[in-house]
């Protein structure tokens, strides 16, 4: 007998890609769109958030 | 002859099966490695204490295979800044790294790019995740985790060694991308 999928669990797992694939796109642009100073100035940025600089 | 036949094509098809349960390989190397790897250097540079150990520690965490891997060239900016501090905490001249520090920084960076709210995160997300990788990597992530003073709810330490929160925030932003549980429990308002 072939297995029934539960609409919600089908609901969520194509929201869930949905939003994956939409936040891959938009981190993508962003990150694309920085130059070598923008780039720097987030490592540097992060570091003294973790206090490793 | 048929018996033959037959126990071959059972000794095949629980090769492919057993090979099904494996971890899928990335990079080449079996995701089971890198762990193995974490851990074993983790126990070296508990032993050791020394440079040439915690190097190899951040190596081990940077090869780590993630949704975003660190790129080489930034590997080698960040490195350097996380070994030092690595020593210098566990010879307790650096303070570590908070887990409110990690929030500040995954929510500053979803700000700063304009991720959707799902993506923010928060002490409690983080612990978890502590929790979850200390199962799996315990002499990486468990060194330095309990409380001299322990309390009722207060056993776990929420600072970390600069080397783990580095892992911790990699798996962090691997959960935002792949896995459902912290969606689900975002959605049961426990962010």
């Amino acid at each position: 007998m072939a297995k029934v999928n539960n609409p919600q669990q089908t609901v969520l797992r194509v929201r869930n890609n949905y939003q994956r694939r939409e936040l891959e796109d938009r981190l993508a642009q962003r990150l694309s769109a920085m130059d070598v100073a923008d780039e720097l100035d987030l490592i540097q940025g992060a570091l003294s958030k973790l206090g490793l600089d | 002859m048929r018996a033959r036949a037959v126990v071959a094509i059972c000794a095949a098809a629980s090769y492919l099966a057993a090979q099904n349960l494996r971890p899928q390989p990335r990079n080449g190397i079996p995701l089971e490695s890198h762990s193995h790897l974490l851990e074993s250097c983790a126990r070296t540079a508990a032993i050791t204490g020394d440079k040439d150990s915690a190097n190899a520690l951040a190596d081990a965490i940077i090869g780590v295979p993630h949704r975003f891997t660190i790129q080489p060239d930034i590997a080698s900016l960040i490195k350097p800044h996380a070994v030092n501090a690595e020593l210098s905490f566990w010879q307790g001249l650096h303070r570590g790294v908070d887990e409110a520090d990690i929030v500040s920084l995954i929510n500053a960076f979803a700000d700063r790019f304009g991720l959707p709210e799902y993506v923010k995160t928060s002490a409690s997300q983080v612990r978890i995740l502590r929790m979850e990788g200390f199962l799996v990597n315990p002499i990486f992530l468990g060194r330095g985790m309990a409380q001299e003073k322990r309390e009722v709810g207060q056993q776990i330490k929420s600072t970390m060694s600069p080397l783990q929160a580095i892992h911790v925030i990699q798996t962090l932003v691997d959960q935002k991308f792949l896995i459902r549980p912290i969606r689900s429990l975002l959605q049961n308002g426990t962010r």
